[in-house]
C-alpha cells in the first residue's frame, strides 16, 4: 500500500512539474507520452489506493488489493495515452 | 450462482470500455471546442477514475454475491441432507442469515422455553472475547472485525471447537442450536466435526435498509452455496416467540420428530 502511495505521489509530482513549466493556462498538460503515462497511471494508483483503503477499512471486504491497483494503473495508462494521442494528433 | 459467459466478458471489459469511451469522447470534445490543452489531462484522470471505480465495484461484487443476488434453489439442495436425522445421533441446527435478522433472539427464546435444546452461539463467544480484550461494548464494527480476526487466528476448526467447548452439548438424541454462523468455512467445520447438521436460514426483515457489512456478504455467500433446507422469518427481538415456534416446528418436521 505504501509503495502504491509513493508511485501515485510520483505521478502527481510529474503532473505538478508539468504544471510549473506550463504557459500559465489552467491545468497545462504534461509534455509527452511518457509524462502522460506516468501521470495518469500514477494518479490512477493514488485514486486506487484511496478506493482500496475504503474497501478494506469501511466495507471490510477482503479483495485482492494488488490486482485492484494494477487495474487502476492500467486504466490510467490507457486513458492517458489516448488523450496524449488525441492532443498531439489533432492539434 | 452461475454467470453467463457473454455477460462475464462484457462485465470484465466494461471498465476498459468506459475509460476508453470517456477519453475518446472527452478528447474529441476538447479538440472541437478548442478547450485549454490542460483539459486533456483532466479528462484522462476522469476516465481513469470512472473505469477504476467500476473495476472496484466489480471486484467487490465478485468477492461475494450481494443480498439481492442470492437465489435459493431447492433443486440444487445437497442430497446428503436426506441422511440427517436423530437416528444418527444428536443433530446440530445452525441459524444462518444476515446480521439484525434476529437469530440470537430466536435462539434465546428456544433455549429459554425448550431446555431439551442445547445452545451454542458464535456471536456470544465473540462478544465474550471482546469483553475480555477490553473492546468497548456496543461497537458492532469492532466485534464484527474481531469475529473475522478470531476466525483467522484459530482457523475454522479451532473457532468451532472454542465455541462448542463452552456449550452444554445435547444428550445422545438431542438437538444443539447454534446461532450466528456467517462464514462458509465455519459451516464446513461444523459439518465435519458434527456430521449430523442442518442449516436454517433466518430471513431478514423487509425494508431493512441498513448498510450491508462484510458479515452480511459472507452470510449471503453461505446461503447461496449451502442452500439451507429450512427457512424461517426473522424478528425484531421482542417478538421472537413466533419465529422460535416456527423453527421448532420445522426442525421437528424435517427430522420426523413428533411435536
Amino acid at each position: 500500500m505504501l509503495l502504491n502511495l509513493v508511485v501515485g505521489g510520483l505521478g502527481l509530482a510529474v503532473w505538478l512539474v508539468a504544471l510549473a513549466r506550463g504557459d500559465g493556462e489552467f491545468l497545462p498538460p504534461p509534455a509527452g507520452a511518457i509524462d502522460y503515462l506516468l501521470a495518469t497511471s500514477g494518479l490512477g494508483l493514488l485514486l486506487g489506493t484511496a478506493m482500496a483503503a475504503d474497501v478494506r477499512y469501511r466495507l471490510k471486504e477482503d479483495i485482492d488489493i494488488d490486482l485492484l491497483l494494477t487495474r487502476w494503473a492500467f486504466l490510467g495508462a490507457v486513458g492517458g495515452l489516448i488523450l496524449w494521442g488525441l492532443e498531439s494528433g489533432l492539434n | 450462482m452461475e454467470q453467463k459467459p457473454g455477460r462475464s466478458l462484457l462485465s470484465h471489459g466494461q471498465p476498459l470500455l468506459v475509460t476508453v469511451g470517456i477519453a475518446v469522447v472527452g478528447g474529441l470534445a476538447a479538440w472541437a471546442l478548442d478547450w485549454s490543452s490542460g483539459t486533456y489531462f483532466a479528462i484522462g484522470v476522469l476516465a481513469t477514475a470512472a473505469g477504476g471505480y467500476l473495476v472496484t465495484r466489480q471486484m467487490i461484487g465478485e468477492s461475494a454475491p450481494s443480498r439481492s443476488e442470492v437465489v435459493l434453489s431447492e433443486a440444487n439442495a445437497p442430497a446428503e441432507m436426506d441422511a440427517i436425522g436423530l437416528a444418527q445421533g444428536p443433530v446440530l441446527v445452525a441459524l444462518v442469515g444476515h446480521s439484525r435478522s434476529g437469530k440470537t433472539q430466536i435462539a434465546d427464546w428456544v433455549a429459554e422455553h425448550h431446555p431439551d435444546w442445547a445452545r451454542a452461539s458464535f456471536g456470544k463467544y465473540v462478544l465474550a472475547e471482546a469483553k475480555e480484550r477490553g473492546l468497548p461494548e456496543g461497537e458492532r464494527d469492532l466485534t464484527d472485525k474481531l469475529g473475522g480476526d478470531l476466525l483467522s487466528e484459530l482457523g475454522p476448526k479451532g473457532f468451532v471447537e472454542h465455541v462448542l467447548a463452552d456449550a452444554e452439548l445435547p444428550s445422545a438424541k438431542g438437538l444443539l442450536l447454534v446461532d450466528d454462523v456467517y462464514h462458509e468455512p465455519v459451516w464446513e467445520a461444523l459439518q465435519e466435526q458434527w456430521g449430523n447438521a442442518i442449516a436454517v436460514r433466518v430471513k431478514g426483515r423487509e425494508g431493512d435498509t441498513a448498510e450491508e457489512s462484510a458479515l452480511d456478504r459472507a452470510a449471503a455467500k453461505l446461503i447461496n452455496d449451502v442452500h439451507p433446507v429450512l427457512e424461517i422469518s426473522g424478528t425484531d427481538g421482542p417478538d421472537s416467540e413466533s419465529s422460535g415456534r416456527d423453527l421448532i416446528a420445522k426442525v421437528e418436521a424435517q427430522l420426523g420428530v413428533a411435536g
